[in-house]
């Protein structure tokens, strides 16, 4: 699971390289019941807000939309992203969020995941919640 | 009292310290614990904490070295401090969370050194994180487990602190509800106090007053001798008794023996001072000299008690005026004294008697045997022959012619022989009384002899057999019996000796005898009979002497032995009296029975064995 992890992470630095991110829309949605404000994803992705309303938030990463998420939402690049993570993941001793293939595994996961939470590339289907579109 | 209030303030104290004493002992108990707890728990969460401290050093060297692409070496000694910390806690307290966070970190410190670049750490990022999560676990563990210990200890003032105020409530209504209860209790008690404090003092006034009434009426004076005589108090009958001043005469001891006569001071000091130094009852009796120079005596008794003020001794006595007694008693002397003269008359006198007596009935005999040979003198035809010598004389010429011629003369030899032949009757005759005559004087000079043999051993009791002394009183009495024709029998049963004045019993058995002779006599009986039987009774010996007489009278029964009481025209009444006064005297009785007049009489004299011979021995 965690070499998965890091292998999509050297995945969207290879795609950072060879694509433009900058033309997708983001959408940032969350398992139903979950209500957290747009400007709390970005804390959300980087470790510092783990909690809504007493419900543990549970990020994933969405391979294939990664670097328009990180260019739109994070304001960093792949590289900046893994080393705060490798830092959080030392000094707060968390893990950084898992990496989906694509929007329909994070979609899944999101569904079934009480707190789970995830940016897809197309709005999602009624039952989760959009919190925000970029 | 003084016991009752002292256990009241001892269950007052129990009721005051017992729940304090309790609830103190209890919170010994629990700081102890509390303490034991807290030393325990205090230096593993120190230890936890800063093991936790240095591994947190050691992750945030991880994060930086994110940046600065080199671990720093402060960071691996944090690392390493916090593996061998974690070894300690291991050894303290052997868990396994303790255990697995040990082996993960000493596991990291032994992969990493100084100098290992994050290349090399972040392939061990999930072994740090794990190390990060097991420490911050343990952490927290002995955390709370530290903060449970403080907290129970918290809990356990507050607590103590509960049971402290429950207590000093407990204490509060106990020693509340003691001091009602004691002073309620105490109360009765003083009233019932005061109550027979209040019924003693009204009975000691009444025995005070009663007493004060018989000292005065005993004329009896009272003292109290105090410090070995230097403290003498008197009551006032006291001064009286003495006839002393109240305001003149202080007593103490020399001044009270200046009083007493003087050939009775040493005694009477002698004596006080033996009952206050043996500290025993004072018995004394001497004589004092009164202020008008009259001596009177005086009886002392007196009893040590102990001083209830000093603890001292103290003699408490009250003197008694017994003149009067002792006066009585001297003219009850000179009165026994002069009784024992008289006694001693009387008893001469009734000695005299009784041998008058006795020699008198032996004079009867004698008397008529005197008569009859009077009698027969009197009429003695002995003055025929005087005729018959002047006739002889007459004819003292022609004595042959007259008597063989003359007609008186020839009547001559047949009235010789008949005069010689009647003669020789009388002879026969007096001879027989003077016969008598001598035996009767010869009785007289038996009785005298007797009587002067008895007298010898007056007093002087012996050891007998009742067979003798029967036998001597038959043998005095033996000739009248067989002039008067009475038919003696004797019985004698086996009977032990006994221990009598021989001559007191003989003369009782004689007038029984003599009586019994007598009243064959008088009933004029062809067949007179005396018996006399010995036999043995209960402890005793008895005597009877019986008859066929003329019997003796109910009336007369109750006087036989009354002195002076006779129904004989010739008798004294001595000798019964005399003998049942002797038997009396010697222990035993003298009894009579009789069935009525014309019945016969029985005399039993009754004499002891052991008893008699017991006293006289002694």
């Amino acid at each position: 699971m965690r070499r998965t992890v890091w292998s999509g992470i050297c995945a969207l630095l290879l795609l950072a390289t060879g694509t433009s991110p900058g033309a997708e829309e983001v959408y940032f949605a969350c398992h139903a019941g979950v209500t957290i404000a747009p400007a709390d994803v970005r804390d959300v992705y980087l470790g510092e807000k783990q909690f809504a309303n007493s419900i543990k938030l549970v990020p994933v990463d969405n391979l294939s939309m990664q670097p328009a998420f990180l260019e739109k939402v994070l304001r960093m690049d792949a590289t900046k992203y893994a080393n705060t993570w490798a830092k959080k993941s030392f000094r707060d001793g968390i893990n950084p969020p898992a990496v989906m293939a694509n929007d329909s595994s994070v979609i899944d996961f999101i569904r079934h995941t009480p707190g789970g939470c995830g940016y897809v590339s197309t709005a999602p289907d009624e039952g989760l919640a959009v919190i925000a579109r970029y | 009292m003084k016991r009752t209030a002292d256990q009241l303030v001892a269950l007052q104290f129990l009721a005051v310290v017992l729940p304090i004493a309790i609830v103190l002992l209890g919170q010994l108990v629990i700081d102890s614990h509390r303490a034991a707890a807290l030393e325990h728990s205090r230096p593993l969460r120190i230890l936890a904490d800063d093991a936790r401290a240095d591994y947190k050093t050691f992750t945030n060297g991880a994060a930086d070295a994110v940046d600065t692409g080199t671990l720093g070496g402060q960071s691996v000694e944090a690392l390493h401090s916090a593996a061998l910390r974690l070894g300690e806690l291991t050894r303290t307290a052997d868990e396994p969370s303790v255990r697995a966070a040990a082996t993960v970190v000493q596991r990291l410190a032994a992969d990493i050194r100084t100098g290992t670049t994050l290349s090399t750490l972040l392939p061990m990022r999930d072994r740090v994180m794990l190390g990060d999560k097991l420490t911050r676990d343990l952490d927290e563990q002995f955390q709370r487990r530290d903060e449970l210990v403080v907290k129970d200890a918290i809990d356990s003032a507050a607590l103590q602190r509960r049971a402290v105020i429950v207590a000093l409530f407990i204490t509060a209504i106990l020693t509340i509800w003691f001091v009602l209860a004691t002073r309620r209790r105490l109360k009765a008690r003083l009233e019932e106090d005061i109550a027979v404090e209040r019924r003693r003092r009204a009975e000691l006034e009444t025995i005070s007053v009663r007493f004060g009434i018989a000292t005065q009426a005993a004329r009896a004076g009272v003292y109290e001798v105090r410090r070995d005589g230097a403290d003498v108090w008197w009551s006032e009958t006291m001064y009286e008794l003495y006839q002393q001043s109240p305001q003149r005469f202080q007593p103490n001891r020399a001044a009270w023996l200046e009083l007493i006569h003087p050939d009775d001071r040493a005694s009477a000091q002698e004596a006080m001072t033996a009952a206050m130094s043996g500290q025993r009852a004072l018995r004394a009796q001497y004589r004092i000299v009164r202020a008008d120079k009259t001596v009177c005596h005086i009886a002392s008794l007196a009893a040590v008690a102990a001083d209830p003020i000093d603890g001292g001794t103290r003699l408490v006595g009250i003197d008694l005026d017994i003149t009067e007694r002792v006066e009585a008693e001297e003219r009850e002397r000179n009165l026994q004294a002069q009784l024992r003269d008289a006694s001693r008359q009387a008893g001469m006198a009734e000695i005299a008697t009784n041998v008058l007596h006795n020699v008198g009935n032996a004079l009867n005999s004698v008397n008529v045997s005197a008569s009859l040979v009077s009698d027969s003198v009197k009429k003695s035809r002995a003055a025929g022959l005087g005729r018959i010598v002047d006739l002889l004389r007459a004819h003292e010429g022609d004595l042959g012619q007259f008597v063989s011629s003359d007609e008186r003369g020839r009547h001559l030899p047949a009235y010789l022989a008949q005069l010689s032949e009647h003669l020789r009757g009388e002879q026969q005759g007096m001879l027989q009384e003077i016969e008598n005559l001598r035996g009767n004087i010869d009785h007289i000079k038996e009785i005298v002899a007797m009587q002067q043999s008895y007298a010898k051993r007056c007093g002087v009791p012996e050891r007998q057999s009742v067979a003798s002394l029967v036998e001597d009183a038959l043998r005095i009495n033996e000739g009248s019996f067989t002039r008067n024709g009475i038919e003696l029998s004797c019985e004698f049963d086996k009977v032990p000796d006994i221990v009598v004045e021989k001559h007191r019993v003989v003369q009782i058995l004689i007038n029984l005898l003599r009586n019994a002779k007598h009243a064959c006599e008088a009933s004029e009986r062809p067949d007179p009979q005396i018996r006399v039987r010995v036999t043995s009774s209960d402890g005793g010996v008895q005597i009877a002497v019986s008859d066929n007489g003329v019997g003796i009278g109910p009336e007369h029964m109750s006087q036989l032995f009354r002195h002076g009481f006779t129904t004989k025209r010739d008798g004294h009444g001595f000798g019964l009296h005399s003998g049942a006064l002797a038997a009396r005297e010697m222990g035993g009785a003298l009894r009579a029975h009789s069935a009525g007049p014309g019945c016969g009489a029985t005399f039993t004299l009754e004499l002891p064995v052991n008893d008699v011979e017991a006293k006289h021995v002694a």
